[in-house]
């Protein structure tokens, strides 16, 4: 099948989150452009937004202001391409090794749950969760999953000692019920 | 007691305006902030000032077209406050503006009625 790119983003340093909401800003629009379904519309946006946001808040700080290293081509990507039935959303950014071993527990928990499990669990989550920014992504995992299909694609690739190259890949089905 | 009035930033931050004396509580618009509870803490602490003399009804206007998980929280810790001056005997209305092909939008809309375990007015609106 073939596939288009319509978005593609890659930058080196400064994942900020004033870049981030530009960035989000452009694909609010973009999408209203590509996508006339405001359900699949929605779908999409949402998925990135909270991946997008999610990467801010697990960057490595220390990598999120710029990485000298042999790494620096890939400091942080995403793209978006589409095809005929789905969007596809890719993303690959440095989190800590401290962190790769919760967020790994976190996805492999989301990918055996059912589309039941999740809004009962996201529905949890509001219920109980407090205002604060949850450490770990929590509920805009679920977010990223309620929206998604559920075939995730990620891997945790080590640099040093201290980081990892996260690689994430999404799909949203154009359906616009799935 | 002064009318609460936010201005919008253009798909993150909604429009809100809250009356306290006619009851009207409008948020309209994108709410996407990334600590939404920033943007929150405001309007979540003029309401605590408005719970202690309320309006005899209070009737929320919810216009927003999209929320990330984030504002979630907030949207619902707002409700739930609103919510607890019907114990006291004062009438609060939950109206939900919505796109009528927003699946997403009446789907959460739904969401909260369950959560808050209380009625919500849903008021399809065709997009401008």
């Amino acid at each position: 099948m073939d596939k288009k790119e319509i978005l593609s983003l890659s930058f080196k340093g400064d994942a900020s989150y004033t870049k981030i909401d530009a960035i989000l800003d452009e694909i609010y629009e973009q999408l209203e452009d590509v996508e006339s379904r405001i359900t699949v519309r929605k779908k999409v946006y949402s998925v990135l937004v909270e991946i997008l946001q999610n990467m801010c808040n697990y960057a490595h700080s220390e990598y999120l202001s710029g990485y000298e290293g042999q790494q620096n081509e890939k400091l942080t990507v995403f793209n978006v391409t589409t095809t005929d039935t789905t969007y596809e959303i890719e993303t690959g950014n440095f989190i800590s090794n401290d962190y790769v071993k919760i967020l790994k527990a976190w996805l492999d928990k989301l990918a055996t749950l059912t589309k039941d499990d999740v809004s009962l669990l996201y529905k949890e989550f509001l219920k109980n969760g407090n205002l604060k920014p949850s450490a770990g992504a929590g509920l805009g995992f679920l977010e990223i999953a309620k929206k998604s299909q559920r075939e995730w694609v990620y891997a945790f690739e080590p640099v040093d000692d201290e980081i990892s190259f996260f690689n994430f890949k999404v799909v949203v089905d154009k359906a616009p019920k799935s | 007691m002064e009318t609460l009035v936010i201005e919008p930033v253009k798909h993150r931050i909604p429009k809100v305006e809250f009356n306290p004396q006619t009851g009207n509580m409008t948020l309209e618009g994108l709410s996407r902030a990334e600590n939404a509870l920033d943007v929150y803490s405001p309007v979540l602490q003029w309401t605590d000032e408005y719970l202690l003399a309320p309006s005899s009804q209070t009737t929320i206007h919810m216009k927003i077209k999209y929320f990330n998980t984030s504002s979630a929280k907030c949207l619902l810790e707002l409700m739930e406050k609103f919510l607890s001056l019907a114990s006291k005997g004062k009438q609060v209305v939950i109206n939900w503006y919505h796109d009528p092909e927003d699946d997403d939008m009446i789907d959460a809309g739904k969401l909260f009625e369950e959560v808050l375990d209380a009625k919500i007015n849903f008021v399809p609106e065709e997009e401008e």
